[in-house]
């Protein structure tokens, strides 16, 4: 007895099977599944680029909104060029398998070189995706600095906190990726470079490879699912599944949601004049309870998955509560970034106006708008010529950034008449500007000291409104005067 | 290639082949129900491949190629999309006038032997023994699989002596298929 029984049967079978199939139907699915595929294609294509797309019309409002420097553009070609490489990487090497009807052996040999295609990516990770973001971040922070700061150990000083915070982000990202491929691409490239050689051998001596052959068909399948390598390697199954874990009911969502807007709320209402803006409380009242709820649920399901493995069928497609969440933590990091402006602005205006502050702007004169800064906090005239108030008393000033004082009150009192010498006092910038002078945030100022020395210093300007403020109050106090009675600054 | 042709030669391949898909199907599934989506699965992959058909193996070669391939990556998941699906085939046993019932119940019991045989061998062996049942040659087999012809022999040797020790049987060594 041998096995010609059985193949006999085999074919005897074949030769009862009746089948008959309905053709057309057959070709509307051929073409609605068709499409599904290409709708299919198309979403995880946007997906994957869609962070840095995302990003670009955030960082132009937030550049426009909050009149960042020219160094803070610099990151939108970055975006640009992060979401062209992946589109093109996309296009030059698709991920997803080819169509059935090629050897087995084909399959092999395409998913080893895409393999081979991701190991390449994520070495190569620092070059096309962390060294443009760190370019055009540390430009920013180091353009940010000097503008705040005016001298190199200053600037030095405020760029090195962010530099390290770069640098040890973007190091966890570049070895994670690194582990990856050290952990994961790297046998999978081995192993099936063994299939290969083994399949494309002769010698057939090695038997145990065979049995890899449903592997080898599957491997693009299994590539298509673990695509999403950029940057962190995780693939979107098991990332949705996790969302899910972590938020999987809308009760779930509620206890992170409802805290942080009771929170947003508490921050807003019951402000304190000497913390910062008002939009900065609220966001940093929101952002605790926030960063409790979730970061404590994350750490629980975390705890759990490392104690035990989840064995439980969670759905592959991410939850509307979990997308709840993940907008949630888009609008709230969106709203810290723009807190941490607000508050610097607060700080650098001295923070004695809700209304007025100062945003980190590229000269003092912006967009036809004058600063309403000066080098000097308070003037005393003598004829034509101002005697100004610096922080170690009181000089006369001869000359700004080499521009005699003669002068710039010759063009006030032509241009301004009467009031040349107020405008010299409330609109420094202005007059010196249309006087066809550059000015920055820092003057250089020649000098005469009452004891006849002459120095030449570089002072800051600050805010005239603050110098009004305090001269307002000297006067209200010397004549006891109310605070709702008008200006005597005149 | 137009249309009206790619379905009148998928229609023709399809007559020669039909029995080959339903008994790959069945031979990668358990059940009559899962057997019949996989089916389904293979032509809705067939025709979806039919344009990049470029001739250079044979239509049979092809037809295994994408029946294999569609099998080896058929998942129990797949069979969420297929129930959306309104059913493309009709499978019948139409038993053979030239036989009595005596042997056609002879012959289904031996299929039955044979199948769950099959469904015990690993994949990659599945994929050997359902080419070596329809009398492939090893070229052709080589073909399907992408191999050379002495890994088919080798290989074939050692999935028909697994099938054997499963059905109880003695393989005869001097079973080739050279032709």
């Amino acid at each position: 007895m041998n096995l010609d029984k059985f193949q006999k049967a085999w074919k005897a079978d074949a030769s009862e099977l009746k089948v008959t199939f309905d053709g057309e139907l057959l070709s509307q699915q051929v073409q609605q599944s068709h499409d599904q595929f290409r709708t299919m294609i198309f979403w995880r294509d946007v997906r994957e680029v869609s962070v840095s797309l995302l990003m670009i019309p955030i960082w132009l409002a937030m550049g426009i909104g909050m009149s960042l420097p020219w160094s803070w553009w610099l990151t939108v070609p970055v975006l640009l060029w992060i979401a062209g490489f992946m589109l093109i990487d996309r296009k030059l090497h698709p991920k997803a398998a080819s169509d059935p009807g090629q050897p087995l052996l084909f399959y092999a040999k395409e998913s080893l070189t895409q393999v081979e295609h991701q190991i390449w990516l994520l070495r190569n990770i620092f070059w096309w995706y962390l060294l443009p973001f760190t370019i055009s971040l540390m430009a920013f922070f180091i353009n940010v600095a000097w503008n705040t700061t005016g001298t190199w150990w200053g600037c030095i000083l405020v760029t090195t906190p962010f530099g390290v915070f770069l640098f040890y982000l973007y190091r966890k990202i570049y070895r994670l990726n690194q582990k990856a491929v050290d952990e994961q691409l790297q046998p999978r490239q081995e192993h099936l470079q063994r299939i290969v050689a083994n399949l494309e051998s002769d010698d057939a001596s090695d038997g145990g490879e065979v049995d890899d052959l449903v592997e080898l068909v599957s491997s693009l399948v299994v590539n298509e699912q673990t695509s999403g390598d950029i940057p962190g390697g995780q693939d979107w199954g098991s990332w949705s599944e996790n969302w899910n874990r972590i938020v999987p009911s809308w009760w779930m969502a509620a206890m992170i949601l409802v805290p942080t807007l009771v929170g947003g709320y508490c921050g807003y209402r019951f402000s304190f004049s000497q913390a910062g803006p008002v939009f900065f409380q609220a966001v940093v009242a929101a952002v605790i309870p926030f960063e409790i709820m979730f970061f404590g649920r994350w750490y629980l399901i975390s705890k759990r998955s490392n104690e035990k493995p989840p064995t439980d069928s969670v759905a592959k497609q991410i939850g509307a509560p979990a997308i709840l969440v993940l907008i949630l933590i888009f609008v709230i990091s969106t709203l810290a970034v723009a807190a941490v402006f607000s508050f610097v602005g607060h700080a650098r205006s001295g923070g004695s106006s809700d209304t007025e502050s100062v945003v980190v702007a590229d000269s003092p004169v912006n967009a036809g708008t004058y600063a309403k800064v000066a080098p000097f906090s308070d003037v005393r005239w003598d004829g034509d010529l101002p005697t100004i108030r610096l922080t170690d008393g009181w000089a006369q000033l001869k000359s700004i950034d080499g521009i005699p004082i003669e002068e710039v009150m010759s063009f006030a009192n032509e241009q301004y008449g009467s009031t040349a010498r107020k405008r010299f006092t409330e609109d420094f910038v202005e007059v010196v500007s249309k006087m066809g002078h550059d000015l920055d945030w820092e003057v250089e100022l020649e000098l005469q000291f009452p004891d006849g020395e002459v120095k030449t210093v570089r002072e800051q300007m600050t805010l005239v409104y603050q110098r009004l403020a305090a001269f307002n109050l000297q006067i209200r106090t010397q004549y006891n005067l109310s605070q709702e009675e008008p200006d005597a600054t005149e | 290639m137009q249309e009206e042709d790619a379905k009148s030669l998928f229609i023709d391949w399809l007559e020669r082949h039909k029995a080959s898909v339903i008994q790959v199907a069945r031979a990668y599934t358990r059940g009559s129900e899962e057997s019949q989506d996989l089916a389904q699965e293979i032509l809705l992959q067939a025709w979806h491949s039919l344009p990049r058909f470029q001739g250079q193996a044979s239509p049979a070669t092809w037809f295994y190629r994408v029946a294999l391939h569609t099998a080896m990556n058929w998942r129990r998941n797949d069979q969420r999309r297929r129930t959306c699906q309104q059913p493309l085939l009709e499978v019948q046993t139409i038993p053979s006038e030239s036989i009595d019932s005596s042997q056609h119940a002879e012959q289904r019991e031996t299929l039955e032997q044979l199948y769950k045989a099959i469904h015990q061998l690993p994949k990659s062996d599945v994929a050997l023994v359902l080419l070596y049942l329809d009398e492939l040659s090893y070229r052709e087999m080589a073909g399907v699989l992408g191999i050379s012809e002495s890994n088919v022999g080798v290989r074939l040797g050692r999935a028909k002596k697994a099938l054997a020790e499963l059905l109880n049987v003695e393989v005869a060594e001097a079973q080739h298929h050279e032709s």
